[in-house]
């Protein structure tokens, strides 16, 4: 599935999305993630960033993904 | 009503002042904040700011607190225009304008949606500033704290939605 990158994690990764295989979990994508980019591992870490499931905050590491989900790592927002 | 626009074009305030309140005989308050780029940040010149936003979900996200306010408030109409891209020293950042009948919704509505919008609301900044050696640098903003406690004064025991 895609993942849609933002702003710092799009700068630091030079890739404005990555495909991966489609994991079943919020919690295991960020596992993923580190894994796959593990140079810039703090970027995937809970503390850090934030995952936007079909355009809507998720705070639930549980929540369940599916292929046809709009997927997105965030930084902490910074604007106005 | 709630009108909510993310653009890179500049706005015009007494264009959106004027639609707030042009024909509305209920409106006895407008108030309007409108944000702009200053030239220092942190200590260091800045001459440029860059804003990102996520396309959709911005929009969204500013939409469902502008609806939180007004279930909050008793307010008339809601207006935020917030601008993304390349911005320079002076240059407009963000309008929010609130009407209602009696000042005190207004103001506070104003003054909450604010606080939202710097620390919730999905946009990023990046800054251009100069370095002592004259060179230029940028830098992506981190969160600022102030920001985030700036929101949590607006969470109540009454009312444990957030808000």
């Amino acid at each position: 599935m895609k993942i849609l990158l933002f702003a710092r994690i799009r700068d630091q990764l030079g890739i404005d999305s990555v495909d991966i295989d489609k994991p079943s979990t919020v919690a295991e994508l960020r596992l993923l993630m580190q894994r796959q980019f593990p140079d810039h591992s703090a970027l995937f870490e809970d503390g850090f960033s934030l995952v936007a499931v079909n355009q809507e905050i998720e705070t639930t590491g549980a929540r369940r993904l599916r292929e046809s989900d709009e997927v997105a790592f965030l930084p902490p927002m910074t604007g106005g | 009503m709630i009108h909510v626009a993310v653009q890179t074009q500049d706005f015009s305030v007494a264009e959106a002042y004027t639609q707030l309140c042009e024909g509305k005989p209920d409106v006895g308050a407008a108030v309007f904040f409108v944000g702009l780029v200053r030239d220092r940040n942190l200590g260091d010149d800045v001459s440029q700011l860059e804003l990102e936003h996520y396309p959709g979900m911005t929009e969204k996200s500013i939409e469902a607190f502008a609806h939180k306010a007004h279930e909050r408030w008793p307010l008339i109409d809601i207006h935020i225009i917030h601008r993304v891209g390349k911005l320079a020293v002076q240059d407009q950042i963000v309008f929010v304008g609130v009407t209602s009948e009696h000042r005190e919704a207004a103001f506070a509505a104003c003054d909450f949606l604010m606080d939202y919008l710097k620390s919730q609301a999905p946009f990023w900044k990046k800054e251009r500033h100069r370095l002592e050696n004259g060179k230029w640098q940028e830098r992506w903003i981190d969160q600022a704290e102030k920001d985030t406690r700036a929101l949590q004064r607006w969470h109540n025991p009454v009312d444990e939605s957030g808000v």
